[in-house]
């Protein structure tokens, strides 16, 4: 009598049963992260900063990159349109937001004004306000997930 | 034939279903176990900072490898370890993370690199291929454990053994000692093969090349390349996805050598279809997300996000190296293929170290 081992081949295949390989589940899984980041869904929490530069006046804030903000822009009490308002901001993006005339107007900066500096991991908007009334800026982003722990490993 | 398929079939879903409760509780422990990796290496930057010594020697993924190993101790001795074992995926949890790294390549450097990758996949697994054969010859080790160990040490370790069994149809046992053997030698690779590539001062690109054609597991290869440093980390991770690719080919050849010589023309011819069946199909995915990163699809701060999500799923891979660490299983595996295995080994890190030093040193 002789014993025969069990011995690998190809797997049977079952016309009934649908069953997907390792490798396109962690393909599909990595596109939805990809996708679900991409898309906003998750990443640094809901967000708002905002800024006030009264008469004559520069000022700043720092902003965490990211894309979708809203914005609310008000010269004195009155709500103000931004023409051109940027509502993506990368790493290292100077966002000059300019009141003149009262109207405003958005733009991105390629020099900084003198006692203000480029952040190497958020984004900057400045409010350069020659207008009469006082100039308040407020970028919000709301995160469907927050996802406090993220950049533990910087 | 039928009935006993379907016996194992109805058999397969109970025992599947019976998993889940481990998976969960083992999901869980790995996710706590990543974050305290997270918290020590942080711990560990700062102590170093503090003592004014900028670059952490103690990265991440050999943390998270030792934090593994400490669980999988402690589980065996308090006899849990098979319970929570489903939810240890490192191939899984590295696939996902392999995708993700897309997004921080662009499709130039991809091909660039690929390209390169892929003379290196040639030459490393035909020469290593044929060397770790011979050598089980010369040991007398049966073809089927020749060909199994072969394609794992010259292509991609444990998913090459799993393809080369299935055309070479090989003894249960002798994938399982191929793949004791691939994991047991990868995690000494992978902390290793770093320190030496920075003693004799290798380039971030060749020392990549270099992990990328020599470590067996891809998750070994990309934990190397993140403890030397982010370029050899994308080099590696490159490198050793080309190898991958090789896998089909290797089976395809294998079943048809097999059939045609060893078994002298008895049994099926191996269809081509072969190829496409065991191809690395999560390399696609990770072409795919660099094509997006090289349109410019993400913007900085999320590219920034989606960095964070692989290193995660990295750690993941990493804590799940450590858990899958089993030495005893060498035992099983027996002397003979032990040192055939070991050998080749050897020959593969200096012939990648030479070939990585030509084409990624020199050429590329």
């Amino acid at each position: 009598m002789t014993t025969t081992q069990p011995r690998i081949g190809t797997p049977a295949a079952s016309p009934r049963t649908f069953k997907l390989s390792e490798d396109w589940l962690a393909t599909g899984i990595g596109l939805v992260i990809v996708l679900v980041i991409g898309a906003g869904l998750i990443g640094p929490g809901p967000q708002k900063v905002s800024v006030k530069a009264a008469p004559g006046e520069t000022a700043s804030v720092q902003a965490v990159a990211a894309n979708g903000w809203e914005i609310s822009a008000t010269v004195g009490d009155a709500a103000t349109p931004i023409q051109s308002a940027i509502t993506d901001l990368n790493d290292g993006d100077a966002i000059l937001i300019t009141c003149e005339d009262g109207a405003l107007s958005a733009q991105i900066a390629g020099t900084l004004p003198d006692g203000t500096s480029r952040p190497d991991d958020n984004a900057v908007i400045l409010v350069t306000n020659s207008c009469d009334a006082p100039v308040s800026i407020t970028y919000t982003r709301a995160a469907a997930i927050p996802w406090p722990i993220f950049n533990l490993f910087d | 034939m039928s009935a006993a398929v379907g016996t194992t079939q109805s058999q397969a879903a109970p025992a599947a279903r019976r998993q889940i409760p481990g998976f969960v509780v083992g999901l869980v422990m790995l996710l706590a176990l990543t974050l305290l990796v997270a918290e020590l290496d942080q711990g560990i930057a700062n102590f170093f900072k503090d003592h004014d010594v900028s670059k952490n020697p103690f990265e991440y993924p050999l943390t998270a490898a030792l934090i593994g190993l400490a669980a999988n101790a402690l589980l065996k001795l308090t006899g849990t370890y098979t319970f929570v074992r489903p939810a240890v995926r490192t191939e899984m949890y590295l696939k996902i993370g392999i995708v993700l790294l897309g997004a921080k390549i662009s499709f130039g450097d991809l091909v660039t690199k690929g390209t390169g990758g892929l003379i290196q996949a040639l030459i490393m697994v035909t020469s290593v291929f044929f060397f770790t054969w011979w050598l089980g010859g010369k040991a007398q080790l049966p073809d089927t454990l020749r060909a199994v160990m072969s394609s794992a040490v010259s292509i991609c370790g444990v998913s090459a053994a799993i393809a080369a069994a299935g055309s070479v149809q090989a003894k249960k046992e002798e994938i399982t000692y191929v793949t004791a053997l691939v994991i047991v030698t990868a995690l000494p690779l992978m902390v290793i093969m770093p320190a030496i590539g920075q003693a004799i001062g290798l380039p971030s690109d060749v020392a990549g090349a270099w992990f990328g054609g020599n470590i067996d597991t891809t998750a070994a290869v990309v934990g190397a390349g993140t403890i030397f440093g982010d370029e050899a980390q994308r080099v590696a991770t490159i490198v050793k996805s080309s190898q991958n690719v090789m896998i089909g080919f290797a089976a395809f050849a294998l079943a048809l050598y097999f059939v045609t010589v060893v078994k002298g023309g008895e049994g099926e011819r191996p269809s081509p279809k072969i190829i496409w069946q065991r191809f690395p199909k999560f390399v696609l995915g990770f072409v795919f997300v660099s094509i997006l990163a090289s349109l410019e699809a993400f913007p900085a701060g999320i590219a920034s996000e989606i960095s964070t999500a692989y290193q995660w799923l990295f750690t993941l891979a990493f804590v799940s190296i450590g858990l899958d660490f089993a030495p005893s299983a060498l035992k099983e595996a027996g002397l003979k293929p032990t040192l055939v295995y070991l050998a080749a080994t050897v020959f593969n890190t200096v012939l990648a170290l030479i070939v990585a030093s030509i084409l990624f040193g020199v050429l590329f």
